[in-house]
């Protein structure tokens, strides 16, 4: 069978990481999340050679390390510098979206107020990034 | 017979005549002189005597120049030109010397004198005593211009005081526009859970999840109403400082810093804080606003300490010179800097300033609890007495705040 798809949560507040964990395991139970607290974290475990994440998704508003510098940093890591980056956040503002964009980031989802919501817009990530999806582009 | 008579009626009559003429220049206020075309003077009336000060031998056979102030003397030539024209001169304000020196204001007419032929031979003046006249116009033209002047700077100090007002107007409808977008944008998250986790929980509800899920669904609703119920409450207070306007009192520092301790005797005990306080001064101000603001920043140095917790306060008289430029613009006024320092976990002094914004943190809710606006209202507090704070800090190296209040 397949491997499984190993995905990187990049995510300071734990209540937003376990909704994402149950949201993604339920479009998608192959999915293997793992989570970095803040930039700082995510970076540590990033630069270790033999960790590849298929997929990366990433807050902006997190403490020690705004997500869009995360985003430069991850972008300087040869292996990543290609990597489906897709930035999760509460805003809307299209001044953020135009600033992640320019700092790298594949795509831009808002995070939802609603499960039905969140499903949806994970499910096109997926269908959009997902290295192994048959739909992929 | 009646030809004698009437010759001597006629003479009486013209004698009479006279005499009445001779009476009413006589009776005049006004200076009444007449003189050849040489400008000598050939008779001056009781008014002239009055008015001038020279006695009628005096003046008669004189120059009429004698009563023309030395910078005044191409008058008569000028007079004398029109005069020889048979033209009158009307009302011409001048100014005349009188015997004892004195400048008068004098508004003088002139007549030609004609003989029975038609040719003018003299003139006669009448000079009117205008002194008093003309200093009340002076006066009341000064009182006017000094009215005026006083009409304008009250006008630049209303208009003055009106900008001022346009000015706090405008930043306070800022401020206001950036707190309303900042506490609905920060009210979205704990709103945003508990939407997000009811939802779960009905789920699990539907599916028969365990008690166990439940019930952490539950409390993660709970928490999260609670975070939000304390913003809103942070909210209002913030809002409030803002409004309340109460009359300034010395307040006891001392005294305030003793309540506070008090207040989080407790935690003190628990994490076996050690506290030490300078003697303190004592400030004008609103004692509860400063009880707010060390309650917030003794809190946040027993909050963000990782080992066990050394808190310093302590406050001297700043000399201007160590002012921060901001201040520096009151040059006269005299500031107590007072200190608050720990040894806590500290943060990047890039962040100095904004950690004061509304709902700014710089760690995550799960580290250290709290909605952030503690210093955004020590900001408040502080700005509100005409102070301001700033922050020095290093990772791992404890925090310094400064609170700079007018002495």
């Amino acid at each position: 069978m397949n491997k499984p798809l190993k995905i990187l949560l990049i995510e300071d507040d734990s209540d937003d990481r376990e909704i994402f964990s149950l949201v993604m395991k339920s479009i998608h139970p192959f999915s293997e999340t793992d989570n970095a607290v803040d930039g700082l974290d995510a970076l540590d475990k990033l630069k270790r050679d033999g960790y590849n994440p298929d997929l990366i998704f990433l807050d902006l508003n997190m403490p020690k390390m705004h997500g869009l510098e995360c985003l430069q940093e991850i972008r300087r890591i040869e292996r990543l510098s290609r990597r489906p980056v897709i930035v999760f956040s509460t805003s809307s503002n299209p001044h953020d979206i135009s600033a992640s964009r320019a700092a790298g980031a594949t795509d831009y989802v808002v995070k939802g107020n609603e499960i039905a919501t969140i499903k949806q817009s994970l499910t096109q990530v997926l269908k959009k990034y997902d290295p192994r999806s048959p739909t992929h582009e | 017979m009646n030809e004698l008579f009437k010759d001597v009626s006629s003479n009486e009559l013209e004698a009479r005549a006279q005499t009445w003429l001779a009476a009413i220049i006589h009776s005049s206020d006004d200076a009444i002189i007449s003189k050849n075309l040489e400008g000598i003077v050939h008779s001056w009336n009781e008014g002239a005597r009055r008015i001038f000060g020279y006695e009628p031998e005096e003046m008669i056979g004189q120059p009429i120049t004698k009563l023309i102030p030395p910078d005044r003397q191409q008058e008569e030539p000028a007079i004398l030109e029109r005069l020889k024209r048979g033209e009158r001169v009307d009302h011409f304000e001048t100014k005349r010397i009188t015997k004892n020196g004195i400048i008068l204001d004098i508004s003088l007419s002139i007549s030609p004198i004609r003989d029975s032929g038609g040719r003018v031979i003299g003139a006669s003046k009448i000079a009117r005593n205008i002194t008093d006249q003309k200093q009340a116009e002076r006066i009341i033209s000064e009182e006017k211009e000094k009215f005026r002047l006083e009409l304008e700077a009250t006008v630049q100090e209303r208009t003055n005081e009106l900008a001022e007002l346009n000015a706090r107007l405008a930043k306070s409808n800022h401020e206001l526009e950036q707190f309303a977008y900042i506490t609905s944008h920060d009210l979205q998250e704990p709103l945003r859970k508990i939407h997000v986790f009811s939802e779960l929980l009905e789920e699990g509800l539907n599916n028969g999840a365990d008690a166990a899920t439940l019930a952490r669904n539950l409390h993660r609703i709970k928490t999260a109403s609670v975070r939000m119920s304390r913003l809103i409450k942070d909210v209002l207070e913030y809002s409030r400082l803002s409004r309340i306007e109460l009359i300034a009192v010395p307040v006891d520092l001392n005294e305030i810093i003793k309540d506070v301790l008090l207040e989080f005797d407790l935690q003190i005990a628990e994490k076996k804080a050690v506290i030490s306080i300078d003697p303190l001064p004592a400030i004008k101000g609103i004692d509860t606003q400063f009880h707010q603001l060390f309650r917030n920043l003794i809190g946040n140095s027993l909050k963000f300490s990782r080992q066990q917790p050394c808190i310093a306060v302590r406050a001297e008289k700043s000399p201007p010179g160590e002012l921060p430029e901001i201040l520096q613009r009151n040059a006269t006024a005299n500031f107590f800097r007072i200190t608050i320092q720990d040894n806590g976990i500290g943060f990047e002094q890039q962040h100095a300033n904004a950690i004061f914004g509304i709902f700014q943190r710089l760690n995550s809710q799960d580290a250290y609890g709290g909605s952030g606006i503690g210093l955004a209202l020590c900001k408040k507090i502080v700005e509100n007495h005409g102070g301001i704070i700033t922050a020095v800090s290093e990772p791992g190296k404890g925090a310094s705040f400064n609170v700079f209040l007018p002495a």
